[in-house]
Protein backbone atom coordinates (compact mmCIF):
# COMPACT_ATOMS: atom_id res chain seq x y z
CA UNK A 1 0.00 0.00 0.00
CA UNK A 2 2.89 2.35 0.73
CA UNK A 3 3.87 2.15 -2.89
CA UNK A 4 0.61 3.82 -3.95
CA UNK A 5 1.30 6.77 -1.66
CA UNK A 6 4.85 6.94 -2.91
CA UNK A 7 3.61 7.03 -6.50
CA UNK A 8 1.06 9.73 -5.72
CA UNK A 9 3.79 11.75 -4.06
CA UNK A 10 6.03 11.32 -7.13
CA UNK A 11 3.17 12.45 -9.32
CA UNK A 12 2.62 15.56 -7.23
CA UNK A 13 6.31 16.47 -7.38
CA UNK A 14 6.35 15.90 -11.14
CA UNK A 15 3.17 17.89 -11.71
CA UNK A 16 4.84 21.05 -10.37
CA UNK A 17 7.38 20.81 -13.16
CA UNK A 18 4.74 20.02 -15.79
CA UNK A 19 2.74 23.07 -14.78
CA UNK A 20 5.72 25.31 -15.37
CA UNK A 21 6.59 23.49 -18.58
CA UNK A 22 3.17 24.02 -20.08
CA UNK A 23 2.60 27.54 -18.72
CA UNK A 24 4.49 29.23 -21.54
CA UNK A 25 2.88 27.09 -24.19
CA UNK A 26 -0.55 27.84 -22.81
CA UNK A 27 0.17 31.58 -22.57
CA UNK A 28 1.33 31.81 -26.16
CA UNK A 29 -1.52 29.69 -27.49
CA UNK A 30 -4.16 31.48 -25.49
CA UNK A 31 -3.03 34.99 -26.36
CA UNK A 32 -1.63 34.82 -29.88
CA UNK A 33 -3.45 31.69 -31.02
CA UNK A 34 -0.16 30.15 -32.08
CA UNK A 35 0.75 26.57 -31.39
CA UNK A 36 4.48 26.74 -31.06
CA UNK A 37 5.86 23.46 -32.35
CA UNK A 38 9.37 24.70 -31.55
CA UNK A 39 8.47 24.83 -27.86
CA UNK A 40 10.18 21.55 -27.02
CA UNK A 41 13.41 22.60 -28.66
CA UNK A 42 13.25 25.91 -26.80
CA UNK A 43 12.98 23.97 -23.56
CA UNK A 44 16.05 22.01 -24.58
CA UNK A 45 17.88 25.23 -25.43
CA UNK A 46 17.29 26.26 -21.83
CA UNK A 47 18.45 22.86 -20.63
CA UNK A 48 21.70 23.11 -22.57
CA UNK A 49 22.23 26.67 -21.44
CA UNK A 50 21.79 25.67 -17.83
CA UNK A 51 24.11 22.74 -18.44
CA UNK A 52 26.82 24.98 -19.92
CA UNK A 53 26.48 27.53 -17.11
CA UNK A 54 26.56 24.78 -14.52
CA UNK A 55 29.84 23.52 -15.90
CA UNK A 56 31.22 27.06 -15.79
CA UNK A 57 30.35 26.85 -12.08
CA UNK A 58 27.86 29.69 -12.18
CA UNK A 59 25.57 29.51 -9.18
CA UNK A 60 21.91 28.62 -9.63
CA UNK A 61 20.80 32.01 -8.32
CA UNK A 62 22.51 33.68 -11.26
CA UNK A 63 21.97 31.08 -13.95
CA UNK A 64 18.20 30.61 -13.52
CA UNK A 65 17.26 34.29 -14.02
CA UNK A 66 19.86 34.56 -16.77
CA UNK A 67 18.30 31.67 -18.67
CA UNK A 68 14.87 33.27 -18.28
CA UNK A 69 15.97 36.65 -19.61
CA UNK A 70 17.87 35.19 -22.54
CA UNK A 71 14.74 33.22 -23.36
CA UNK A 72 12.62 36.32 -23.15
CA UNK A 73 14.94 38.17 -25.51
CA UNK A 74 14.84 35.22 -27.88
CA UNK A 75 11.06 35.24 -27.77
CA UNK A 76 10.86 38.97 -28.50
CA UNK A 77 13.12 38.48 -31.50
CA UNK A 78 11.14 35.44 -32.61
CA UNK A 79 7.88 37.33 -32.58
CA UNK A 80 9.09 40.58 -34.16
CA UNK A 81 11.39 39.11 -36.79
CA UNK A 82 9.55 35.99 -37.82
CA UNK A 83 6.04 35.41 -36.56
CA UNK A 84 4.69 38.96 -37.04
CA UNK A 85 5.45 38.60 -40.74
CA UNK A 86 2.98 35.74 -40.99
CA UNK A 87 0.22 36.92 -38.63
CA UNK A 88 -1.98 38.12 -41.50
CA UNK A 89 -1.75 34.93 -43.52
CA UNK A 90 -3.26 31.54 -42.92
CA UNK A 91 -2.54 30.32 -39.39
CA UNK A 92 -1.25 27.12 -40.89
CA UNK A 93 1.85 28.95 -42.16
CA UNK A 94 2.90 29.80 -38.60
CA UNK A 95 2.59 26.14 -37.73
CA UNK A 96 4.96 25.26 -40.57
CA UNK A 97 7.31 28.06 -39.53
CA UNK A 98 7.58 26.77 -35.97
CA UNK A 99 8.02 23.24 -37.30
CA UNK A 100 10.97 24.50 -39.36
CA UNK A 101 12.38 26.34 -36.36
CA UNK A 102 12.15 23.17 -34.34
CA UNK A 103 14.34 21.36 -36.86
CA UNK A 104 16.80 24.26 -36.98
CA UNK A 105 17.18 24.51 -33.20
CA UNK A 106 17.41 20.76 -32.73
CA UNK A 107 20.15 20.50 -35.33
CA UNK A 108 22.02 23.50 -33.96
CA UNK A 109 21.99 21.96 -30.49
CA UNK A 110 23.16 18.70 -31.97
CA UNK A 111 26.05 20.45 -33.72
CA UNK A 112 27.03 22.41 -30.62
CA UNK A 113 26.63 19.79 -27.93
CA UNK A 114 26.58 16.44 -29.80
CA UNK A 115 23.89 13.86 -29.28
CA UNK A 116 25.23 12.39 -26.03
CA UNK A 117 22.89 12.28 -23.09
CA UNK A 118 23.63 15.16 -20.70
CA UNK A 119 22.33 15.99 -17.27
CA UNK A 120 23.04 18.29 -14.37
CA UNK A 121 23.79 16.48 -11.13
CA UNK A 122 23.46 18.87 -8.23
CA UNK A 123 25.83 18.50 -5.33
CA UNK A 124 23.06 17.50 -2.95
CA UNK A 125 21.39 15.12 -5.39
CA UNK A 126 22.20 12.02 -3.39
CA UNK A 127 20.30 13.32 -0.38
CA UNK A 128 16.72 12.31 0.09
CA UNK A 129 14.25 13.53 2.61
CA UNK A 130 12.08 10.93 4.23
CA UNK A 131 8.51 11.32 5.27
CA UNK A 132 7.73 8.22 7.29
CA UNK A 133 8.25 5.44 4.79
CA UNK A 134 8.01 7.80 1.84
CA UNK A 135 11.05 9.01 -0.02
CA UNK A 136 11.53 12.54 -1.35
CA UNK A 137 14.58 12.95 -3.63
CA UNK A 138 16.16 16.35 -3.04
CA UNK A 139 16.34 17.44 -6.68
CA UNK A 140 12.67 16.70 -7.28
CA UNK A 141 11.66 18.62 -4.18
CA UNK A 142 13.80 21.59 -5.22
CA UNK A 143 12.33 21.60 -8.73
CA UNK A 144 8.81 21.31 -7.32
CA UNK A 145 9.28 24.24 -4.97
CA UNK A 146 10.93 26.49 -7.54
CA UNK A 147 8.41 25.63 -10.25
CA UNK A 148 5.50 26.28 -7.96
CA UNK A 149 6.96 29.61 -6.92
CA UNK A 150 7.49 30.61 -10.56
CA UNK A 151 3.97 29.62 -11.56
CA UNK A 152 2.61 31.60 -8.61
CA UNK A 153 4.63 34.61 -9.72
CA UNK A 154 3.23 34.26 -13.22
CA UNK A 155 -0.26 33.99 -11.81
CA UNK A 156 0.13 37.14 -9.73
CA UNK A 157 1.70 38.95 -12.69
CA UNK A 158 -1.21 38.05 -14.95
CA UNK A 159 -3.81 38.79 -12.29
CA UNK A 160 -2.60 42.08 -10.84
CA UNK A 161 -0.17 43.97 -13.04
CA UNK A 162 -1.38 46.30 -15.78
CA UNK A 163 0.51 44.33 -18.43
CA UNK A 164 -0.89 41.07 -17.14
CA UNK A 165 -4.40 42.44 -17.35
CA UNK A 166 -3.72 43.66 -20.88
CA UNK A 167 -2.53 40.19 -21.86
CA UNK A 168 -5.68 38.62 -20.46
CA UNK A 169 -7.82 41.23 -22.16
CA UNK A 170 -6.31 40.54 -25.56
CA UNK A 171 -6.70 36.81 -25.11
CA UNK A 172 -10.39 37.24 -24.32
CA UNK A 173 -11.25 39.72 -27.06
CA UNK A 174 -8.58 41.44 -29.10
CA UNK A 175 -10.99 43.92 -30.73
CA UNK A 176 -12.41 44.95 -27.38
CA UNK A 177 -8.91 45.35 -26.01
CA UNK A 178 -8.02 47.54 -28.96
CA UNK A 179 -10.97 49.80 -28.14
CA UNK A 180 -9.60 50.24 -24.64
CA UNK A 181 -6.29 51.46 -25.98
CA UNK A 182 -4.26 48.27 -25.87
CA UNK A 183 -2.01 47.56 -28.82
CA UNK A 184 -2.52 43.83 -29.53
CA UNK A 185 0.69 43.53 -31.56
CA UNK A 186 2.71 44.65 -28.55
CA UNK A 187 0.87 42.28 -26.29
CA UNK A 188 1.55 39.44 -28.74
CA UNK A 189 5.25 40.27 -28.71
CA UNK A 190 5.32 40.48 -24.96
CA UNK A 191 3.48 37.24 -24.36
CA UNK A 192 5.66 35.36 -26.83
CA UNK A 193 8.64 36.80 -24.97
CA UNK A 194 7.38 35.67 -21.59
CA UNK A 195 6.34 32.29 -23.01
CA UNK A 196 9.76 31.65 -24.53
CA UNK A 197 11.40 32.80 -21.33
CA UNK A 198 9.31 30.29 -19.42
CA UNK A 199 10.24 27.58 -21.92
CA UNK A 200 13.96 28.10 -21.41
CA UNK A 201 13.47 28.50 -17.68
CA UNK A 202 11.64 25.19 -17.39
CA UNK A 203 14.43 23.69 -19.47
CA UNK A 204 16.93 24.29 -16.73
CA UNK A 205 14.70 22.30 -14.37
CA UNK A 206 14.34 19.58 -16.96
CA UNK A 207 18.11 19.28 -16.93
CA UNK A 208 18.06 18.77 -13.17
CA UNK A 209 15.39 16.09 -13.32
CA UNK A 210 16.64 13.80 -16.07
CA UNK A 211 19.12 13.28 -18.86
CA UNK A 212 18.40 14.91 -22.20
CA UNK A 213 19.49 14.89 -25.84
CA UNK A 214 18.73 17.43 -28.62
CA UNK A 215 16.14 15.04 -30.04
CA UNK A 216 13.71 15.07 -27.10
CA UNK A 217 11.92 18.13 -28.41
CA UNK A 218 8.93 16.44 -30.05
CA UNK A 219 7.98 14.60 -26.90
CA UNK A 220 8.26 17.78 -24.82
CA UNK A 221 6.07 19.78 -27.19
CA UNK A 222 3.45 17.04 -27.14
CA UNK A 223 3.57 17.01 -23.34
CA UNK A 224 3.00 20.76 -23.10
CA UNK A 225 0.21 20.46 -25.64
CA UNK A 226 -1.32 17.57 -23.73
CA UNK A 227 -1.45 19.51 -20.48
CA UNK A 228 -3.06 22.46 -22.28
CA UNK A 229 -5.66 20.22 -23.91
CA UNK A 230 -6.55 18.49 -20.64
CA UNK A 231 -6.86 21.70 -18.68
CA UNK A 232 -8.07 24.10 -21.34
CA UNK A 233 -6.76 27.56 -22.08
CA UNK A 234 -6.98 30.57 -19.85
CA UNK A 235 -6.71 29.21 -16.34
CA UNK A 236 -3.56 28.74 -14.30
CA UNK A 237 -5.18 26.54 -11.65
CA UNK A 238 -6.63 24.41 -14.44
CA UNK A 239 -3.11 23.99 -15.74
CA UNK A 240 -1.97 22.70 -12.36
CA UNK A 241 -4.80 20.18 -12.30
CA UNK A 242 -4.10 19.06 -15.87
CA UNK A 243 -0.45 18.53 -15.02
CA UNK A 244 -1.43 16.54 -11.97
CA UNK A 245 -3.72 14.31 -14.02
CA UNK A 246 -1.02 13.74 -16.63
CA UNK A 247 1.65 12.92 -14.08
CA UNK A 248 -0.67 10.55 -12.22
CA UNK A 249 -1.28 8.69 -15.47
CA UNK A 250 2.41 8.69 -16.35
CA UNK A 251 3.69 7.60 -12.97
CA UNK A 252 1.14 4.84 -12.47
CA UNK A 253 1.34 3.44 -16.00
CA UNK A 254 5.12 3.64 -15.82
CA UNK A 255 5.12 1.61 -12.63
CA UNK A 256 2.45 -0.96 -13.33
CA UNK A 257 2.74 -1.45 -17.09
CA UNK A 258 6.41 -0.70 -17.59
CA UNK A 259 8.29 2.46 -18.48
CA UNK A 260 7.93 1.88 -22.21
CA UNK A 261 4.12 2.08 -22.04
CA UNK A 262 4.13 5.48 -20.34
CA UNK A 263 4.07 7.48 -23.55
CA UNK A 264 1.49 5.26 -25.20
CA UNK A 265 -0.87 5.85 -22.31
CA UNK A 266 -0.41 9.61 -22.26
CA UNK A 267 -0.81 9.88 -26.03
CA UNK A 268 -4.04 7.92 -25.92
CA UNK A 269 -5.13 10.25 -23.14
CA UNK A 270 -4.50 13.14 -25.53
CA UNK A 271 -6.51 11.55 -28.33
CA UNK A 272 -9.31 10.79 -25.91
CA UNK A 273 -9.46 14.38 -24.71
CA UNK A 274 -9.33 15.79 -28.22
CA UNK A 275 -12.17 13.50 -29.20
CA UNK A 276 -14.40 13.96 -26.19
CA UNK A 277 -13.72 17.40 -24.82
CA UNK A 278 -11.42 19.50 -27.00
CA UNK A 279 -11.84 22.65 -24.95
CA UNK A 280 -10.43 20.92 -21.91
CA UNK A 281 -11.71 20.56 -18.38
CA UNK A 282 -11.49 24.21 -17.39
CA UNK A 283 -11.24 25.83 -20.81
CA UNK A 284 -13.16 28.98 -21.53
CA UNK A 285 -13.31 28.51 -25.25
CA UNK A 286 -12.38 26.14 -28.03
CA UNK A 287 -10.01 28.18 -30.15
CA UNK A 288 -11.37 27.89 -33.65
CA UNK A 289 -9.69 30.95 -35.05
CA UNK A 290 -6.24 29.41 -35.13
CA UNK B 1 -9.62 18.89 -68.30
CA UNK B 2 -7.58 20.84 -70.78
CA UNK B 3 -5.31 19.74 -73.54
CA UNK B 4 -2.05 20.49 -71.77
CA UNK B 5 -3.05 18.37 -68.82
CA UNK B 6 -3.56 15.46 -71.15
CA UNK B 7 -0.14 16.11 -72.60
CA UNK B 8 1.32 16.12 -69.12
CA UNK B 9 -0.37 12.86 -68.25
CA UNK B 10 0.95 11.36 -71.45
CA UNK B 11 4.41 12.59 -70.52
CA UNK B 12 4.08 10.88 -67.17
CA UNK B 13 3.20 7.65 -68.93
CA UNK B 14 6.51 7.91 -70.73
CA UNK B 15 8.12 7.45 -67.34
CA UNK B 16 7.22 3.79 -67.71
CA UNK B 17 10.24 3.33 -69.92
CA UNK B 18 12.58 5.16 -67.59
CA UNK B 19 14.09 2.21 -65.67
CA UNK B 20 15.72 0.76 -68.76
CA UNK B 21 17.59 4.04 -69.31
CA UNK B 22 18.88 4.68 -65.82
CA UNK B 23 21.61 3.31 -63.61
CA UNK B 24 20.37 1.69 -60.38
CA UNK B 25 21.53 4.68 -58.33
CA UNK B 26 19.48 7.19 -60.32
CA UNK B 27 16.57 4.80 -60.39
CA UNK B 28 16.59 4.89 -56.61
CA UNK B 29 16.69 8.70 -56.63
CA UNK B 30 13.77 8.79 -59.05
CA UNK B 31 11.86 6.36 -56.85
CA UNK B 32 12.35 8.63 -53.86
CA UNK B 33 10.93 11.58 -55.81
CA UNK B 34 7.97 9.46 -56.86
CA UNK B 35 7.51 8.43 -53.25
CA UNK B 36 7.52 12.01 -52.01
CA UNK B 37 5.08 13.18 -54.66
CA UNK B 38 2.76 10.29 -53.82
CA UNK B 39 2.88 11.29 -50.15
CA UNK B 40 2.14 14.91 -51.06
CA UNK B 41 -0.78 14.08 -53.31
CA UNK B 42 -2.35 11.82 -50.72
CA UNK B 43 -2.10 14.49 -48.05
CA UNK B 44 -3.37 17.02 -50.55
CA UNK B 45 -6.68 15.16 -50.84
CA UNK B 46 -7.40 16.47 -47.38
CA UNK B 47 -5.29 19.62 -47.32
CA UNK B 48 -6.19 21.19 -50.65
CA UNK B 49 -9.83 20.19 -50.86
CA UNK B 50 -10.78 20.53 -47.21
CA UNK B 51 -8.01 22.60 -45.66
CA UNK B 52 -7.19 19.95 -43.08
CA UNK B 53 -3.46 19.61 -42.44
CA UNK B 54 -2.91 16.00 -41.39
CA UNK B 55 0.47 16.56 -39.78
CA UNK B 56 0.50 13.01 -38.53
CA UNK B 57 -0.99 11.37 -41.59
CA UNK B 58 2.10 9.18 -41.52
CA UNK B 59 0.25 7.18 -38.86
CA UNK B 60 -1.77 5.56 -41.65
CA UNK B 61 1.32 5.10 -43.76
CA UNK B 62 3.04 3.21 -40.98
CA UNK B 63 -0.05 1.20 -40.11
CA UNK B 64 -0.50 0.04 -43.70
CA UNK B 65 3.20 -0.70 -43.92
CA UNK B 66 3.10 -2.92 -40.86
CA UNK B 67 0.03 -4.79 -42.07
CA UNK B 68 1.75 -5.36 -45.40
CA UNK B 69 5.02 -6.43 -43.81
CA UNK B 70 3.45 -8.89 -41.43
CA UNK B 71 1.31 -10.41 -44.18
CA UNK B 72 3.97 -10.46 -46.87
CA UNK B 73 7.16 -11.19 -44.99
CA UNK B 74 5.95 -13.22 -42.02
CA UNK B 75 2.89 -15.01 -43.38
CA UNK B 76 4.07 -15.03 -47.03
CA UNK B 77 0.84 -13.80 -48.56
CA UNK B 78 1.05 -12.79 -52.23
CA UNK B 79 2.45 -9.32 -52.91
CA UNK B 80 -0.59 -7.58 -54.34
CA UNK B 81 -3.01 -9.11 -51.89
CA UNK B 82 -0.98 -7.94 -48.90
CA UNK B 83 -0.57 -4.52 -50.49
CA UNK B 84 -4.31 -4.12 -50.91
CA UNK B 85 -4.99 -5.48 -47.45
CA UNK B 86 -2.54 -2.94 -46.08
CA UNK B 87 -4.38 -0.14 -47.83
CA UNK B 88 -7.77 -1.33 -46.69
CA UNK B 89 -6.72 -1.79 -43.10
CA UNK B 90 -5.50 1.81 -43.08
CA UNK B 91 -8.85 2.79 -44.50
CA UNK B 92 -10.67 0.90 -41.77
CA UNK B 93 -8.47 2.50 -39.13
CA UNK B 94 -9.25 5.96 -40.47
CA UNK B 95 -12.95 5.10 -40.55
CA UNK B 96 -12.80 4.18 -36.89
CA UNK B 97 -11.03 7.35 -35.79
CA UNK B 98 -12.70 9.79 -38.17
CA UNK B 99 -15.84 10.49 -36.07
CA UNK B 100 -13.55 11.78 -33.34
CA UNK B 101 -10.76 13.35 -35.36
CA UNK B 102 -12.68 15.00 -38.18
CA UNK B 103 -14.73 17.05 -35.74
CA UNK B 104 -11.62 18.99 -34.81
CA UNK B 105 -10.37 22.13 -36.49
CA UNK B 106 -6.95 23.02 -37.92
CA UNK B 107 -4.48 23.04 -35.00
CA UNK B 108 -6.35 20.51 -32.96
CA UNK B 109 -6.70 18.25 -35.96
CA UNK B 110 -3.02 18.56 -36.87
CA UNK B 111 -1.90 17.67 -33.36
CA UNK B 112 -4.46 14.91 -32.92
CA UNK B 113 -3.11 13.11 -35.97
CA UNK B 114 0.42 13.76 -34.77
CA UNK B 115 -0.48 12.16 -31.45
CA UNK B 116 -1.93 9.21 -33.33
CA UNK B 117 1.32 8.84 -35.22
CA UNK B 118 3.49 9.01 -32.10
CA UNK B 119 1.30 6.58 -30.17
CA UNK B 120 1.43 4.09 -33.03
CA UNK B 121 5.18 4.43 -33.09
CA UNK B 122 5.36 3.64 -29.38
CA UNK B 123 2.91 0.77 -29.81
CA UNK B 124 4.87 -0.73 -32.69
CA UNK B 125 8.03 -0.63 -30.63
CA UNK B 126 6.40 -2.51 -27.78
CA UNK B 127 4.34 -5.14 -29.55
CA UNK B 128 5.61 -8.57 -30.55
CA UNK B 129 3.85 -8.87 -33.89
CA UNK B 130 5.71 -5.87 -35.29
CA UNK B 131 9.06 -7.31 -34.33
CA UNK B 132 9.46 -4.72 -31.58
CA UNK B 133 12.59 -2.64 -31.93
CA UNK B 134 14.18 -5.29 -34.14
CA UNK B 135 11.71 -4.67 -36.94
CA UNK B 136 10.90 -6.91 -39.89
CA UNK B 137 13.40 -7.87 -42.57
CA UNK B 138 12.40 -8.71 -46.15
CA UNK B 139 14.06 -10.94 -48.67
CA UNK B 140 15.64 -8.69 -51.24
CA UNK B 141 15.39 -9.67 -54.89
CA UNK B 142 16.93 -8.32 -58.07
CA UNK B 143 13.60 -6.98 -59.16
CA UNK B 144 12.54 -5.18 -56.01
CA UNK B 145 13.74 -1.79 -57.20
CA UNK B 146 11.92 -2.19 -60.49
CA UNK B 147 8.71 -3.45 -58.93
CA UNK B 148 8.66 -0.58 -56.45
CA UNK B 149 9.25 1.90 -59.26
CA UNK B 150 6.24 0.70 -61.19
CA UNK B 151 4.11 0.42 -58.07
CA UNK B 152 4.92 4.00 -57.02
CA UNK B 153 4.36 5.25 -60.55
CA UNK B 154 1.02 3.51 -60.72
CA UNK B 155 -0.09 4.97 -57.39
CA UNK B 156 1.10 8.42 -58.46
CA UNK B 157 -0.88 8.28 -61.70
CA UNK B 158 -3.95 7.05 -59.85
CA UNK B 159 -3.62 9.86 -57.32
CA UNK B 160 -3.18 12.45 -60.06
CA UNK B 161 -6.20 11.20 -61.97
CA UNK B 162 -8.21 11.13 -58.78
CA UNK B 163 -7.18 14.69 -57.90
CA UNK B 164 -8.02 15.95 -61.39
CA UNK B 165 -11.34 14.15 -61.22
CA UNK B 166 -12.12 15.74 -57.86
CA UNK B 167 -11.14 19.14 -59.22
CA UNK B 168 -13.79 19.04 -61.94
CA UNK B 169 -16.43 16.97 -60.17
CA UNK B 170 -19.25 18.05 -57.93
CA UNK B 171 -17.74 16.08 -55.12
CA UNK B 172 -14.60 18.18 -55.09
CA UNK B 173 -16.60 21.39 -55.34
CA UNK B 174 -18.64 20.39 -52.33
CA UNK B 175 -15.49 19.72 -50.38
CA UNK B 176 -14.15 23.15 -51.28
CA UNK B 177 -17.43 24.67 -50.14
CA UNK B 178 -16.99 22.94 -46.79
CA UNK B 179 -13.46 24.31 -46.62
CA UNK B 180 -14.74 27.84 -47.22
CA UNK B 181 -17.59 27.74 -44.75
CA UNK B 182 -18.70 24.62 -43.00
CA UNK B 183 -21.72 26.12 -41.28
CA UNK B 184 -23.17 27.46 -44.49
CA UNK B 185 -22.60 24.13 -46.21
CA UNK B 186 -24.44 22.42 -43.39
CA UNK B 187 -27.31 24.85 -43.69
CA UNK B 188 -27.78 24.12 -47.38
CA UNK B 189 -28.06 20.46 -46.57
CA UNK B 190 -24.59 19.06 -47.16
CA UNK B 191 -23.66 16.21 -44.87
CA UNK B 192 -20.24 17.68 -44.15
CA UNK B 193 -19.16 14.85 -41.87
CA UNK B 194 -19.67 12.29 -44.63
CA UNK B 195 -17.60 14.29 -47.11
CA UNK B 196 -14.85 14.91 -44.60
CA UNK B 197 -14.73 11.26 -43.60
CA UNK B 198 -14.60 10.12 -47.21
CA UNK B 199 -11.70 12.43 -47.97
CA UNK B 200 -9.95 11.28 -44.82
CA UNK B 201 -10.49 7.64 -45.71
CA UNK B 202 -9.22 8.03 -49.24
CA UNK B 203 -6.09 9.71 -47.92
CA UNK B 204 -5.59 6.87 -45.46
CA UNK B 205 -6.13 4.24 -48.14
CA UNK B 206 -3.48 5.71 -50.43
CA UNK B 207 -1.10 6.18 -47.52
CA UNK B 208 -1.58 2.54 -46.53
CA UNK B 209 -0.78 1.40 -50.06
CA UNK B 210 2.29 3.63 -50.09
CA UNK B 211 3.40 2.18 -46.78
CA UNK B 212 3.32 -1.29 -48.28
CA UNK B 213 5.31 -0.36 -51.36
CA UNK B 214 7.76 1.63 -49.26
CA UNK B 215 8.47 -1.28 -46.94
CA UNK B 216 8.97 -3.58 -49.90
CA UNK B 217 11.35 -1.06 -51.45
CA UNK B 218 13.20 -0.41 -48.21
CA UNK B 219 13.42 -4.17 -47.49
CA UNK B 220 13.49 -3.47 -43.77
CA UNK B 221 10.95 -1.83 -41.52
CA UNK B 222 11.00 -0.68 -37.93
CA UNK B 223 9.03 1.93 -36.03
CA UNK B 224 11.43 4.91 -36.41
CA UNK B 225 11.63 4.44 -40.19
CA UNK B 226 7.91 4.04 -40.73
CA UNK B 227 6.71 6.75 -38.38
CA UNK B 228 9.53 9.16 -39.16
CA UNK B 229 8.31 12.76 -38.52
CA UNK B 230 10.70 13.83 -41.29
CA UNK B 231 8.32 12.27 -43.80
CA UNK B 232 5.52 14.63 -42.76
CA UNK B 233 7.91 17.58 -42.66
CA UNK B 234 8.99 16.94 -46.23
CA UNK B 235 5.41 16.43 -47.34
CA UNK B 236 4.16 19.64 -45.80
CA UNK B 237 7.13 21.56 -47.07
CA UNK B 238 6.15 20.49 -50.58
CA UNK B 239 2.47 21.17 -49.94
CA UNK B 240 3.08 24.65 -48.53
CA UNK B 241 5.13 25.60 -51.55
CA UNK B 242 2.50 24.32 -53.92
CA UNK B 243 -0.47 25.96 -52.24
CA UNK B 244 -1.10 28.18 -55.22
CA UNK B 245 -0.59 25.41 -57.74
CA UNK B 246 -2.20 22.50 -55.94
CA UNK B 247 -2.69 20.21 -58.90
CA UNK B 248 0.75 19.89 -60.39
CA UNK B 249 2.79 21.82 -57.83
CA UNK B 250 3.46 18.80 -55.60
CA UNK B 251 4.93 16.93 -58.54
CA UNK B 252 7.33 19.72 -59.40
CA UNK B 253 8.29 20.61 -55.87
CA UNK B 254 8.94 17.08 -54.72
CA UNK B 255 11.13 16.70 -57.77
CA UNK B 256 13.13 19.83 -56.94
CA UNK B 257 13.25 18.96 -53.27
CA UNK B 258 14.56 15.42 -53.66
CA UNK B 259 17.09 16.39 -56.30
CA UNK B 260 18.43 19.28 -54.23
CA UNK B 261 18.68 17.19 -51.13
CA UNK B 262 20.17 14.24 -52.89
CA UNK B 263 23.00 16.57 -53.92
CA UNK B 264 23.21 18.32 -50.54
CA UNK B 265 22.99 15.10 -48.58
CA UNK B 266 26.24 13.79 -49.91
CA UNK B 267 28.04 17.15 -49.56
CA UNK B 268 26.98 18.26 -46.08
CA UNK B 269 26.43 15.14 -44.07
CA UNK B 270 26.24 16.95 -40.75
CA UNK B 271 24.43 20.03 -41.89
CA UNK B 272 21.61 18.73 -44.02
CA UNK B 273 19.06 18.74 -41.22
CA UNK B 274 19.93 22.31 -40.38
CA UNK B 275 19.71 23.33 -44.04
CA UNK B 276 16.34 21.67 -44.38
CA UNK B 277 15.00 23.56 -41.38
CA UNK B 278 16.43 26.85 -42.60
CA UNK B 279 14.98 26.27 -46.05
CA UNK B 280 11.54 25.71 -44.54
CA UNK B 281 11.74 28.86 -42.40
CA UNK B 282 13.03 31.08 -45.19
CA UNK B 283 10.65 29.81 -47.86
CA UNK B 284 7.57 30.10 -45.67
CA UNK B 285 8.56 33.67 -44.79
CA UNK B 286 9.15 34.59 -48.42
CA UNK B 287 6.15 32.82 -49.90
CA UNK B 288 3.42 32.54 -47.29
CA UNK B 289 0.86 31.96 -50.01
CA UNK B 290 2.89 29.27 -51.73
CA UNK B 291 4.97 29.58 -54.79
CA UNK B 292 3.34 28.95 -58.13
CA UNK B 293 5.62 27.65 -60.77
CA UNK B 294 3.43 29.49 -63.22
CA UNK B 295 0.33 31.16 -61.94
CA UNK B 296 -1.75 30.47 -65.02
CA UNK B 297 -1.23 26.75 -64.56
CA UNK B 298 -4.49 26.21 -62.78
CA UNK B 299 -7.37 24.22 -64.06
Amino acid sequence: MEIVFQLILDAILLSGFYTLLSAGFSLMWGVTGIINLAYGSLILTGAYMAYALYHKEVSLFVSLPLVFFVGMLLGLLLQTLLINKLMDYEPFTVLVLTFGLDIVITNLLNLLFKADIRSISLSFESYSLTLGVLLLPANKVLVFILSTLSVLTLYIFLKLSWIGRAIRAVSMDSVGAKLCGINPKRVYTLSTGVATGLALFSGSFYAMLQGFTPFDSGGLTIKAFLVCVISGLGSVSGLAFGSFLLSIFEVFSGFYMGEEWKNVVSLFLLILFLAVRPRGLFGIKYHEKA
Amino acid sequence: MKKRDLILLAGLCLLFFLPSLLSPYWLRVIISTLFLSCLSYSHNLLFYFLGYPAFGGIAFFGFGAYVFSVLYANLSYPFFLSLLLGGFSSLLLSLSVSPAVMRLKSHYFAIATLALQLSFMELAENLDITGGTKGIVFKLTQQSNLISFYAFLFILLTLLTFTLFLEISNFGLTMKAIKEDETTSLSVGVNTMAYKSLAFMSMAFFLGLLGGVFSFWNAYVDAPTLFDPMLSVKTFFVLTLSMSAPLFGPLLWSWIFEMTFELLWSKFLLLHGLLLGLAIVVLILLFPRGLAWKRSWKL
